[in-house]
């Protein structure tokens, strides 16, 4: 071919920048109109209420004494969440780097479920063991012959301390288990060597080189305990509220929104500031560290001290992560009745809690039979893939390509704020932006998708973007050189090789979509609940008949999330992904 | 080296992992500034025996003594012993100081005695004025170094080195070779050196325990494992070759050897099927030898001081060094090779 050099580089140059932009489009556009622009509008009804600026505005509301509470608890709970989870999950990290043994794969997957599961779920799952139908307190009042349910645990505090830890124990072991299996023992043991004792070689040692990942799991666990919703609601109970209940109560409770929205604005200048600390954190520990194969650091169970060690720390894990879990899939195949004095009681095996789901208990409007919230939840995940891969795919493939580049330096935390912004942010940012013209979807159909994927999109990105960045440039560079153009290399290279990826990111798409509730439960339509709304429901309300199709219906919802965790579990084994 | 107080007896260490044994059955002892090599190829167990004395894996059987005392319940920290890893395992949250200081920083000192012993390591590995560099930052060469200085900071009483230079590129590894014995013996350090590496073997050792499969195959000074090798192994292993199989048997009251290239007599012990090696380094060309064989040559090579041929004899083929000052034969020539069998034939296990 007869190429002319310099209108080859202009054509590179062209062709490279036009698609740059285009790639970036369909998600700025998107999280411009259903994420800034709704948070731009919270700001703006939350400015309205005085003119004095946002400083003032914040002080105001630090000065409220309710919300000095509110903040107070919320900061208080997330502490004492984040130390538990560290106490159970260090060592959990540790016998998971350093050990093999047997089942450990198992207790690995295991241990990864209920981090997937639906706040709603978990909600039941506690409620099924621990709840007064649940089955400790129906083993001691069989036992002792009581009236009452004696074991008070639901509306405590440490109802809610115990679903965190349930909740995140797998944070603190996946990303410091992960990066501890591949620290090189042979630090620890120079360190012996050295003259160092254990302790100190672990305190001098191992614990500096660990903690930017015990840092940075603390920081993720501290967030998610910070911005809680459905626990604090559904465990917590009327007594207790963080900023994400209040937001949510004052909205639907109260109908309160400049309130809601000063909440807020500051609940995401809280987790801004978590944010933007953990960055400066982690920006200023991490160093180089040689990563050694899982087969050189790994040993097996040696003594019998170790073994018992091991024995009682596996354990805690399976009695604090699974024994919810079981409790709530056997709970939901006991039949209930009413005994005379009120209370319910068990009487034996039943299918009768599933069979009831295609009926619609309460025959009034805002109560649909659950196989119609079944249906309508697996619509609105399909959309949301849908929309994800719309949106999603381009910001991955975009991050990736250019992540040295100026734009990508600003656009990549960009696009990872809906993390920090909390569902019921979302949802309130919907209901007071997208309730009115231009856009007036408060009716339509797109509207729970949309906030799903928002919900989703850090998680569908992130777990792109490792595989993208993994391909070889040379690798590229060979396709161009053999005459691919920039499409086909996308096609025939980039596709087939980050199929697995994308395939997990799908995945996580369909299972957050169909397991999200903060963002449901504001901006749900009465007549289309999903099933995490209408497992709330069915939990607000008393009667044997509503509390065995909610742990019914979470079970169902429990096998989908925990099938789909699995499954990307499977789909990543050789995999890099961020989350 | 006789008259040295023994420091160091290790005796029938059995290490197994799973079914296989890692360590059967090794017993030797050091005496006090010695340096043993334990040399053997990858997997023989080597970095095993290190981590067993160093106290970092527990043996399954068998006694680590130091001057006479039990080392089983001595916790790591607490014998004394240096370990050099064979990556170095240089802390990479720690400057070269920390690094170097670690060991003197565990002993409890005061922080202008770090600082000297730190300073002295540094002088003895060539590195004055590292102290304040990230390791991240240093070459090879130099994290080898500086991996030395943290292990002879504290003065251990036994320096372990695993693969030291393993992991280094040749050019640095032949200076290294130059500069490391002379750094242990301005210290009369007790060291044992783990390779796989006969040439590094025979530059640093002053003895050598050579190990296949986690036994003990041969102890002795390097002069001894070259000229006089016991199993076919071990002389594979010191590179030596003309290796055959062979059959020794009583004859007239006196052992004979039979070999594919004739019968000689022999003053071994060894019975039945064994190894025997022709020396190529004590063969002659002259012809004039007790026993001749012919050959014609088939390749041939200048090595410096060395000539090394291939001669193809009828039966086998032969490699044998000569002085390089003699007349070479060309490729094809006919030749006479003479040795003695008693000198230059050794039958081994």
């Amino acid at each position: 071919m007869n190429a002319n050099p310099s209108s080859l580089r202009v054509n590179k140059r062209g062709t490279g920048f036009q698609t740059g932009w285009l790639l970036w489009l369909p998600p700025l556009t998107f999280l411009v109109v259903f994420f800034f622009y709704p948070l731009a509008r919270i700001f703006s009804i939350s400015f309205g209420r005085g003119d004095q600026g946002i400083f003032s505005l914040l002080l105001q509301a630090l000065t409220s004494e309710n919300t000095r509470s509110i903040l107070g608890f919320t900061l208080g709970q997330a502490t004492l969440s984040m130390l538990l989870t560290l106490a159970l999950g260090l060592p959990g990290a540790y016998l998971f780097a350093r050990y093999r043994f047997r089942g450990k794969t198992l207790l690995r997957a295991l241990s990864g479920i209920p981090f997937v599961l639906p706040t709603v779920v978990v909600a039941a799952a506690f409620n099924a063991l621990l709840g007064p139908n649940g089955w400790l307190n129906m083993f001691l009042m069989n036992q002792f012959n009581l009236a009452h349910p004696p074991f008070n645990f639901m509306h405590t505090l440490g109802a809610i301390l115990l679903a965190h830890v349930f909740y995140n124990t797998t944070i603190v072991l996946r990303m410091v288990g992960d990066f501890w299996s591949h620290l090189d023992p042979h630090l620890a043991a120079a360190a012996e060597t050295l003259g160092a004792t254990r302790w100190q070689a672990f305190r001098r040692v191992s614990l500096p080189l660990l903690s930017p990942a015990i840092m940075a799991a603390s920081l993720l666990v501290f967030l998610f305990d910070f911005t809680s919703f459905g626990v604090i609601l559904l465990l917590g109970g009327p007594r207790f509220a963080t900023l994400e209940v209040e937001i949510y109560t004052q909205t639907v409770n109260l109908f309160n929104l400049p309130t809601a929205a000063s909440l807020s604005l500051l609940q995401l200048v809280c987790t801004l500031a978590i944010s933007v600390l953990y960055t400066r954190l982690a920006k200023r520990i991490a160093r180089p560290i040689t990563l050694r194969p899982v087969l050189l650091t790994q040993k097996g169970l040696a003594s019998s001290r170790q073994k018992l060690a091991a024995g009682v720390l596996i354990a805690a894990l399976l009695i604090v992560l699974v024994t919810p879990l079981a409790a709530l899939g056997a709970r939901s195949f006991t039949r209930y009745g009413t005994a005379p004095r009120g209370e319910v009681v068990q009487q034996g095996w039943t299918l009768e809690n599933y069979r009831q789901l295609s009926e619609d208990p309460q025959s009034s409007i805002f109560f649909v039979p659950p196989t119609q919230a079944i249906r309508n939840s697996l619509l609105y995940a399909a959309a949301t893939v849908l929309l994800s891969l719309l949106i999603g795919a381009p910001s991955a493939w975009a991050l990736a390509r250019r992540t040295s580049s100026r734009l990508a330096r600003i656009l990549d935390p960009l696009l990872m704020l809906p993390l920090g912004a909390s569902a019921v942010t979302l949802g309130l940012g919907f209901i007071v932006t997208l309730s009115q013209p231009p856009l007036d979807l408060r009716t339509s159909p797109v509207l729970l998708p949309i906030a799903h994927t928002l919900v989703a999109f850090p998680f569908f990105v992130r777990s792109l973007v490792p595989a993208l960045q993994s391909i070889q440039p040379n690798l590229k560079q060979a396709a161009a050189a053999l005459g691919a153009a920039p499409r086909q290399v996308m096609l025939y290279i980039d596709l087939p090789l980050v199929g697995r990826a994308l395939l997990v990111a799908v995945v996580f798409a369909f299972t957050i979509s169909i397991g999200e509730f903060g963002a449901s439960a504001l901006l749900a339509r009465p007549e289309f609940p999903t099933v995490p709304v209408a497992i709330f429901r069915f939990l607000s309300r008393p009667g044997a008949i509503n509390f065995g199709m909610a742990m019914a219906l979470s079970t169902l919802l429990m096998l989908v999330t925990a099938g789909g965790m699995l499954a990307i579990e499977r789909l990543r084994l050789a995999e890099v992904g961020e989350f | 080296m006789t008259e040295r107080e023994t420091v160091l007896q290790i005796r029938d260490l059995v290490k197994r992992f799973g079914e296989t044994a890692a360590l059967d059955d090794i017993s030797f002892e050091m005496q006090m500034g010695e340096i043993v090599a334990v040399l053997g190829p990858s997997g023989c167990g080597k970095s095993t025996l290190l981590h067993l004395i160093a106290g970092l894996e527990r043996p399954d059987r068998g006694q680590i003594l130091w001057q006479g005392e039990d080392m089983a319940d001595v916790p790591t920290h607490l014998r004394g012993f240096g370990l050099m890893f064979q990556e170095f395992a240089l802390f990479p949250h720690l400057d070269v100081r920390g690094n170097v200081g670690f060991g003197l920083r565990m002993q409890g000192l005061r922080d202008d005695q770090i600082e000297a012993g730190v300073s002295e390591a540094l002088r003895l590995v060539d590195l004055e004025g590292y102290e304040a560099r990230q390791v991240d930052t240093l070459s090879g060469g130099e994290r080898q170094r500086v991996a030395l200085a943290r292990s002879l900071a504290p003065r251990p009483r036994l320096l372990m080195l695993d693969e030291p230079l393993g992991a280094l590129d040749r050019t640095l590894r032949e200076r290294l070779l130059l500069d490391l014995p002379a750094i242990l013996s301005e210290l009369d350090q007790t060291v044992l050196y783990v390779t796989h590496d006969q040439e590094e073997t025979f530059a640093i050792a002053d003895r050598v325990v050579l190990l296949n499969a986690g036994r003990v195959v041969q102890i002795g000074t390097p002069f001894e494992l070259y000229h006089n090798p016991h199993t076919a192994f071990a002389a594979r292993f010191l590179g030596l070759t003309n290796l055959f199989p062979a059959l020794v048997r009583d004859a007239d009251g006196a052992a004979q050897v039979e070999t594919p290239f004739g019968t000689y007599p022999t003053e071994t012990r060894l019975r039945g099927q064994v190894t025997a090696l022709l020396r190529g380094d004590r063969m002659q060309l002259d012809g004039e030898g007790p026993e001749v064989l012919h050959g014609r040559v088939k390749d041939r090579s200048f090595r410096g001081q060395a000539l090394r041929l291939k001669v193809q004899t009828s039966q086998v083929e032969l490699a044998c060094t000569l002085d390089s000052d003699l007349d070479a034969p060309e490729i094809g020539q006919v030749v006479e090779l003479s040795f003695d069998p008693l000198h230059a034939l050794q039958v081994l296990a």
